[in-house]
């Protein structure tokens, strides 16, 4: 199950309640650059064609890409965090190395509603985007083994490369023709037949890993090598997000021959990320999502697993990621979640009538004790 | 012993009569005539005595006296016991006698003693009965619960004043200046010794519980290199306290409190020559190794200071003096529990480092 | 195993108190205000609540503003091992379904096809319940050691839990293999009873009819 929850802010915490009757809906991505024209705690809408085509229906968590498919469009409420992701997008710079973010905060807070957010305001200022929806899938979700060819010990992942490659493809498509005309540092020899000569463009790697799926894990080590190299030389700016990042670093359901669990720096895949992550190139924005249920486990009725970023990455992958910054997100303040509610009114999703009563409106922001994840679980059958 | 006072009560019975006759021979006629002479003549013409029918005794019985009694025709006899002398030679209970005013408590009860119903002048009910709602517990005279509990009737605050007051002339006073001041107590006496002693009413005067010995030493006065430190708290695991920095020391694994006592301090001694001691291997430690994870020489700091230098040519206001307050931020966050709180610390300082508004 | 046997214990298979007699003392024990407005105002002053002890509030009748008669009840007549919380999350997702459902077709039809659509999930799944209600049911009567299956006239509250297990049961049978979901089906079925289609309607027809078949054994009734 994914984190759940709406992003959702509020400018006004001083600011009556019943101000809210009415929101205005802004239309980021009408208007590219639109740093300064995010306001915290306003309503945002991100078109319908966009969504698809950042392909957010798979990267959201799954109540809200259900509510995006009934409701016909969707709507973020822009919180704090996503003010503070998008101040530190303005200050990368070629000189400085790959700010590194962890989105951290309890269960349904936005974690990954925030990252998806952050996709899109990388989208409307044309960065490239490398989104993976969640670093779990590649040590826990592995369906098909491969010894690599390149490294070896390493173990490749075709299904789960095919599918980084694919989804880069689709999220990247309006800065496709910006890649096209990037070129390889050096040869790319993927087998004895198959090779990339210097100087081709970066997309035939994709196209290449796509077409050829055990050469797909090699091909996003050189895509994401590439990738760094360009963004050095100031040819492009890139949003890495990851989802549930700690994963690169926790336990995984890869067996190798000897019927051991491989560790993590054993699997292709999570190598290249990592070395995503590390911020030894310029020009770009890492966002990472550290997230409970790598730690958490269900038939532990009783332990409660904490949710702060030390804990999750562990010491090794803390060290990993140091120095980053860390953002909070929270549970709603009040005006948020009258925002909200005033939302679901005017769409007429809250169909019950008790639930369109002053008193229906308490109940729902207590009940649900502010929390986003909860608060969208009740709205949903009232 | 019975005293046959009351005898006289069946007195007009006829059995009675003629028991007496019999024991007294010649007399019954006389009676028996005299008795018989008001009503019909004694002998028929046979000569035989006349028998009268028996219908009802002719004393009153018992149903007429009490209706009698209760139509007030007759009166109550009341009748003292009798055993009411025994009774009365018997002294009753002393607690009944007691006057809790006037009488000294610590006088009645002077020691330890097993409970005594008639000393103790308390309503102490116990006991348990099957219907609690119904029934008060039973009360203190003959109940063998009470006897059964230990008691510390002898221990009353006045009692233990009294003792206080009596062996005052052997005791010092307490040092002023430890009084006065507290924190000198840890650099004058370091090494504090507790024990217990128990005292119960029973046969035994021992109790298994005394002979445990609970030793507390201070260890900054041990006067430890910061090698020795470190090793010696290794050595000393979960009995050193880093908040107070003080090491506890419990032994009970010998029978008697001194056999304890000298273990403890055996194994101090052995603790602080064993920590000064270094092995060859100790060299080998590694930066891994220390106890606590330091900010100084870690790769966060080449890291930061790196990211530092570089945000500064890339335009942003980052403060490079906070640096060395970060690290000290950065040992806690690290060394100690990890807290949401801490964690929101961590990113105000980022923030602050980095100039990132 | 043995965690099977725990949950086996723990749900109160081989218990054998009834639901009568519970841990609260009935002289001691009296039922809690559970209306809101009630709460806040003053007791009577010859409430015995006064001074006696207040059963505990039980969960599912905490003062939300969902609560709804039926609804619980549904509720209570689907849950299986005594898993309730389980219950309601199926119930409560049902619903979700059916708005998510009456939403988009809401969302499609023109202005005057709005006003004919229902949104609220509450009232679709009550209509669809009051029209499962049967009007009579059929009661197994033993008369010369031959059993009849005897039609009985029923009050409103049997009917109601009748409808509801009727429904319970369809949708159990045909969630059965884990192909498609207990809630799903519950939202397809209380959507088309509600206009008196699907099988739940079928099977009181079905019940209507044996009914009128055996009226010949109406004379059984005791």
């Amino acid at each position: 199950m994914k984190t759940c929850g709406r992003v959702f802010f509020h400018n006004a915490r001083r600011l009556a309640a019943h101000k809210f009757t009415f929101t205005e809906v802004r239309y980021l991505s009408a208007q590219p650059k639109a740093e300064s024209n995010i306001e915290v705690g306003s309503l945002s809408e991100i078109q319908m064609s966009v969504a698809k085509h950042l392909n957010l229906k798979t990267h959201l968590p799954s109540p809200l890409s259900k509510q995006m498919d009934t409701l016909g469009e969707l709507v973020t409420l822009i919180r704090d965090p996503m003010m503070e992701i998008a101040s530190c997008m303005r200050v990368v710079d070629k000189t400085l190395p790959a700010l590194r973010l962890v989105l951290w905060g309890a269960f349904g807070t936005g974690k990954t509603v925030t990252l998806n957010q952050a996709v899109h305001h990388a989208y409307t200022n044309n960065w490239v985007i490398v989104h993976l929806r969640s670093a779990m899938d590649l040590t826990r979700r592995v369906k098909e083994i491969e010894m690599s060819s390149f490294v070896p010990g390493r173990i490749n992942d075709p299904s789960n490369a095919v599918a980084v490659l694919q989804n880069f493809k689709q999220q990247n498509q309006h800065v496709w023709k910006t890649l096209g005309e990037l070129f390889t540092e050096r040869d790319y020899e993927w087998s004895k037949s198959e090779r990339t000569a210097q100087g081709k463009p970066i997309t035939e790697i994709i196209e290449m890993g796509i077409t050829a799926p055990f050469l797909a894990s090699d091909c996003v080590g050189a895509l994401f090598r590439e990738l760094r190299r360009h963004a050095k030389d100031g040819k492009l700016k890139a949003l890495v997000a990851v989802d549930d990042a700690n994963s690169l670093w926790g336990k995984t359901l890869v067996k190798r021959a000897d019927r051991t669990y491989a560790p993590p720096s054993d699997l292709t895949l999570v190598v290249h990320f990592r070395r995503l992550i590390a911020n030894d190139w310029t020009n770009g924005c890492v966002l990472m999502v550290a997230d409970k249920k790598e730690v958490a486990d269900a038939r532990d009725e009783l332990g409660v697993s904490r949710h702060t970023p030390l804990e999750l990455f562990g010491e090794e992958g803390f060290e990993f990621v140091e120095p980053f910054l860390p953002i909070e997100t929270t549970n709603y303040t009040e005006s948020e979640t009258n925002t909200l509610y005033d939302y679901y009114v005017r769409k007429n999703w809250l169909a019950s009538k008790s639930a369109r009563t002053e008193e229906g409106r308490k109940q729902l922001m207590h009940l649900s004790a502010f929390n986003p994840y909860y608060y969208e679980r009740l709205c949903a059958f009232n | 012993m019975h005293r046959l006072t009351h005898v006289t009560a069946r007195n007009k019975s006829t059995l009675a009569d003629k028991l007496r006759s019999a024991v007294g021979g010649s007399d019954y006629g006389k009676t028996k005539q005299s008795f018989a002479g008001g009503s019909i003549s004694a002998k028929d013409e046979q000569g035989e005595d006349f028998r009268e029918l028996y219908v009802m005794p002719k004393r009153k019985l018992r149903g007429q006296t009490q209706l009698e009694q209760a139509t007030g025709r007759a009166e109550y006899k009341t009748r003292s016991r009798f055993d009411l002398i025994d009774r009365l030679s018997e002294r009753p209970p002393r607690s009944e006698e007691m006057d809790p005013e006037k009488q000294k408590w610590s006088d009645v009860w002077p020691a330890a003693r097993t409970f005594a119903a008639s000393v103790v002048p308390l309503p102490v009910r116990m006991g348990s009965r099957p219907n609690p709602e119904k029934r008060a517990p039973f009360k203190k005279e003959g109940n063998l619960e009470l006897v059964k509990i230990p008691n510390f009737l002898h221990l009353t605050p006045v009692a233990i004043q009294q003792h206080c007051e009596a062996i005052k002339k052997f005791c010092t006073p307490f040092p002023p200046e430890l009084l006065a001041n507290e924190s000198s107590s840890s650099s004058i006496l370091p090494i504090s010794v507790q024990y217990s002693t128990y005292i119960h009413q029973g046969t035994n005067i021992r109790d298994i519980r005394s002979r445990v010995v609970t030793m507390i030493v201070h260890v900054d006065s041990l006067k430890l290199s910061d090698s020795a430190m470190e090793k010696f708290i290794r050595l000393a695991g979960n009995r050193y306290d880093e908040k107070n920095r003080k090491l506890t020391i419990i032994t009970d694994r010998c029978h008697t409190r001194k056999q304890n006592l000298d273990y403890a301090h055996y194994l101090l001694t052995v603790l602080y020559h064993e920590a000064n001691k270094v092995e060859q291997w100790a060299e080998m430690k590694d930066r891994s190794d220390n106890l606590k994870v330091e900010f100084e020489g870690s790769s966060t700091k080449t890291k930061l200071v790196d990211l530092i230098e570089k945000a500064k040519t890339a335009g942003l206001e980052s403060d490079e003096k906070s640096i060395e307050k970060f690290g000290e931020m950065w040992k806690t966050y690290r060394n100690s529990e990890e807290t949401v709180e801490a964690t929101r610390e961590y990113g105000r300082q980022m923030k602050k480092l980095l100039g990132i508004n | 195993m043995t965690t099977k046997l725990a949950r086996f214990a723990q749900k109160r298979w081989i218990s054998s108190t009834t639901s009568t007699s519970n841990m609260y003392d009935p002289r001691v024990f009296r039922e809690p205000v559970t209306d809101v407005q009630e709460l806040r105002k003053p007791l009577d002053a010859d409430d015995e609540r006064n001074f006696l002890f207040v059963k505990a509030l039980k969960s599912d009748a905490t003062p939300v503003f969902y609560r709804d008669h039926v609804i619980d009840k549904l509720i209570r007549v689907c849950t299986k091992d005594g898993e309730k919380e389980t219950s309601r999350r199926n119930v409560h997702s049902a619903l979700e379904i059916i708005k998510r459902r009456q939403y988009k077709a809401w969302a499609k039809a023109s202005e005057e096809e709005k006003k004919g659509i229902e949104l609220d999930p509450f009232v679709i799944a009550k209509k669809g319940i009051k029209n499962c209600h049967p009007l009579m049911k059929l009661q197994g009567v033993t008369r010369g050691g031959t059993t009849y299956q005897v039609p009985f006239p029923i009050e409103e509250p049997e009917a109601e839990f009748r409808a509801m297990k009727m429904m319970r049961d369809i949708c159990r049978m045909r969630s059965k293999h884990g192909e498609t979901h207990f809630k799903d089906i519950l939202a397809t079925e209380l959507l088309a009873a509600s206009q008196n289609e699907g099988s739940t309607i079928q099977a009181k027809q079905e019940l209507h009819k044996t009914c009128e078949a055996n009226r010949a054994y109406a004379h059984y009734r005791a």
